[in-house]
């Protein structure tokens, strides 16, 4: 068993299982007109962003506090290292306070796992440089497991800036540990060959081709803020060749549609497909505090018996 | 200094040739070799199969770090550094605070160097004042207070510079270094730019970074027909074009790190700032082909681009931490480990790679065991083993990429100038290490 949430890698199924049926029933409890159990009762979960979120942050809040945890947010604006302390010192300190748990969003990867060297937390990652996003993953894949039951041969196209994307990174490994097919599709800036050989992936430079006989598709946000628009000649050029809209999808009349969100509407998604019938991104977004309340409590309570006390 | 009789130890040679000699350092530090000798008369005899006598060898890279980073390094502890790596003579790069770009600056380093360093310190000189890359420094004045090259080192000399570089330097046979990086493709790229890259979501450089640089370095060469050395080369690809330059009879050189022929970026701590170095660690087969480029004379010289920092910066997360890694002390037992030992090359190679060609091209003497000379060698151990401990090292920095990594080949002691510069403690025990 996981003793930190680092890596999709990282995760055995039988431990991805546990986590999904688990959120099942944390499901129900957000369901119920007063939502919270004391199952963290007493623990102490401290929010450390060293990047700007408000939907993640607030979706972990959510969840420790539904599961009645304490939760203290700290928002770090600078760097730990422009403000003169090494990110060991800022977590070192943090550590001093005695939390169980910290969920760490920082620019450069790698960053959660180095630090649980200096810290007896469990370290949460919620987003680590380009390199991973682990939760979001686990709540991308429940989303898809309660709509399509398993993804056993599952074709999931994940459309986008792959390149600089944790999202997408950690659903790679995810997924196919899942049993499904991936494939990446973007302009070949973003989605390199190399992916191909180096993650047993298909690529496709052609959204056209990457889309008939998908199951689903993952579009990734274009990340204005970020060197992604360095590797686009324009957001114009992006959204006519890479934009999906129901011209393109007119021939997969089934496909599900999933976004991590925020979206650009009109640049990688149109309004149309956002708001339509097979969007399930207003339930990735519940999913996401049932799954973050089921990490919770998978490193936090977790027994060898199921949730008893819901 | 006491009379130290050496009896039957096997001596390697510029000439790459090796026999058993015996001979005494008599007070004054000159060797004098014996036929026949009576051990009563000498203070400590220092016999033994498995000992080697090793022409000093030459860095034609390094960083002391003088002026104004001494908490980095200073001449003090970097020549001790030198000198407990088997090093008599060693370059100190100018990309330091001021930049060495004036002839004021090289006659601050000498004198310091003359009154501090154990060892020989050349400078460099930097090619462009502040190395801005837009003005020419005072090349002429600074080679002759002694800059015994010139180099933008640190980044890469801006091509217009460059070009009147080797134009200038033409009339006195001066040499320009130069640092092949194209520092807008390496961008803020921190490792190398393949499958740990991509699979990380990291910040990378990609190979062409270098590659372009050193196509560029050398079609100004054949332009003006002046002389180059490129600096800590990293990929396969750079090696095309040294070939080409080399057949085409242009007078390039080149130099390689003993890191980059040990460590590729699978076979490292990913996010361990000790191994953050530029050029980054290439990939397996960049690391072969180096080593092969060696073997076949493409790449003249082994050195260590010693680039020591202070503890507290090299805690920085990768990201922010800076770029080096020390490596004077280090160098010669790890080719010794992992090559020598290996059966992988000769220690011959080795002196022709960091004795015989460095002095070839920079016009340097020789350091080695010469009759009525003064002592000018170190000796080592062959089964000899060391762990390698943050105490043993003389730098500053003791973050040597071979921490807790046992290697044979260390000198146990090394003499320059018929002075002991450097003596391990269980070596030679009657004999006080006098430097």
């Amino acid at each position: 068993m996981i003793s930190h949430l680092l890596s999709t890698k990282y995760l055995d199924l039988d431990e991805i299982l546990e986590i999904f049926n688990n959120a099942k029933k944390f499901l129900e409890v957000l369901n119920r007109p007063t939502k919270k159990i004391p199952i963290l009762k007493g623990k102490l979960i401290l929010t450390v962003f060293f990047e700007p979120s408000t939907r993640t942050r607030t979706s972990f809040e959510i969840a420790g506090k539904t599961l009645g945890a304490d939760v203290v947010n700290l928002s770090v604006s600078q760097s730990s290292a422009k403000k003169g302390e090494t990110i060991k010192d800022t977590c070192l300190t943090l550590n001093a306070m005695k939390p169980d748990c910290i969920v760490l969003r920082h620019s450069v990867s790698k960053i959660p796992e180095y630090i649980t060297n200096f810290t007896s937390a469990k370290i949460i990652n919620a987003g680590d440089g380009s390199n991973e996003h682990p939760s979001q993953a686990l709540l991308d894949a429940f989303t898809l497991m309660q709509h399509f039951g398993d993804l056993e041969d599952r074709k999931i196209l994940i459309l986008g800036d792959v390149l600089n994307s944790r999202v997408a990174r950690s659903n790679i490994w995810l997924l196919k540990k899942l049993g499904a097919k991936v494939s990446l599709c973007g302009p070949s800036t973003l989605v390199r060959e190399e992916f191909e050989k180096e993650w047993d992936v298909d690529v496709y430079w052609d959204l056209d081709k990457a889309i008939s006989n998908v199951d689903a598709i993952i579009v990734l946000r274009i990340q204005l803020e970020r060197a992604a628009s360095a590797w686009i000649p324009s957001t114009r050029e992006y959204s006519i060749f890479y934009g999906l809209n129901r011209e393109r999808l007119i021939k997969n009349n089934n496909v599900i549609i999933m976004h991590p969100g925020p979206m650009n509407r009109g640049l990688e998604i149109s309004s149309d497909i956002a708001d339509g019938s097979n969007a399930l991104i207003r339930d990735q977004v519940t999913n996401g505090v049932a799954i973050r309340m089921s990490i919770f409590y998978h490193l936090l309570a977790r027994k060898a018996d199921s949730i008893g006390i819901i | 200094m006491n009379k130290i009789l050496f009896r039957n130890v096997l001596a390697y040679f510029s000439d790459l040739s090796s026999r058993k000699v015996s001979f005494y350092i008599d007070k004054s530090g000159k060797v004098n070799f014996l036929d026949s000798y009576d051990i009563s008369s000498f203070e400590e005899v220092v016999e033994g199969e498995d000992l080697v006598i090793m022409p000093l060898l030459t860095d034609v890279h390094t960083h002391m770090r003088v002026p104004g980073q001494e908490e980095k390094e200073d001449i003090v502890s970097g020549s001790k550094a030198a000198a407990r790596g088997g090093f008599g003579q060693i370059f100190t790069m100018p990309n330091t605070n001021p930049v060495v770009d004036n002839a004021y600056l090289v006659d601050y380093l000498i004198s310091n160097i003359s009154k501090n360093s154990v060892i020989k310190i050349y400078p460099v000189g930097a090619v462009s004042r502040n190395q801005l890359g837009e003005e020419l420094s005072p090349l002429l004045e600074m080679k002759n207070s002694g800059a015994i090259a010139f180099s933008d080192d640190g980044k890469p000399i801006s091509t217009n510079i460059l070009r009147k570089a080797l134009i200038y330097v033409k009339t006195f046979d001066g040499i320009i270094i130069d640092h092949p990086e194209d520092i807008v493709l390496s961008g803020n790229g921190i490792i190398h730019e393949g499958k740990i890259s991509r699979a990380y979501g990291i910040n990378s450089i990609p190979y062409t970074s270098e590659e372009i640089c050193v196509a560029r370095d050398i079609a100004l060469t054949r332009e003006i027909r002046s002389r180059l050395h490129l600096a800590h080369l990293s990929t396969r690809h750079s090696l095309k074009y040294i070939e080409a330059a080399k057949e085409e009879g242009l007078n390039v050189t080149s130099e390689v790190t003993v890191n980059h022929l040990i460590f590729n970026c699978e076979n490292i701590p990913i996010f361990d700032t000790r191994f953050k170095v530029k050029p980054p660690f290439r990939d397996e087969e960049d690391m072969n082909e180096l080593f092969f480029a060696l073997q076949k004379g493409l790449i003249d010289v082994v050195c260590t681009d010693h680039a020591p920092h202070t503890l507290e910066e090299k805690e920085l997360d990768y990201s922010e931490a800076p770029f080096g890694t020390p490596g004077l002390e280090t160098a010669f037992a790890a080719l010794y480990t992992y090559f020598v030992m290996k059966n992988k090359c000769k220690l011959e190679d080795i002196i022709k790679w960091m004795v015989v060609n460095p002095s070839k091209i920079f016009s340097l003497p020789i350091l080695e065991l010469k009759n009525r000379s003064k002592a000018n060698f170190f000796i080592f151990k062959r089964n000899k083993e060391f762990l390698v401990e943050p105490e043993m090292f003389f730098s500053k920095c003791k973050l040597s990429v071979f921490l807790d990594k046992t290697l044979f080949g260390f000198p146990l002691a090394t003499f320059y100038n018929g002075n002991m510069v450097y003596k391990d403690k269980n070596f030679m025990k009657n004999i006080k290490h006098e430097v």
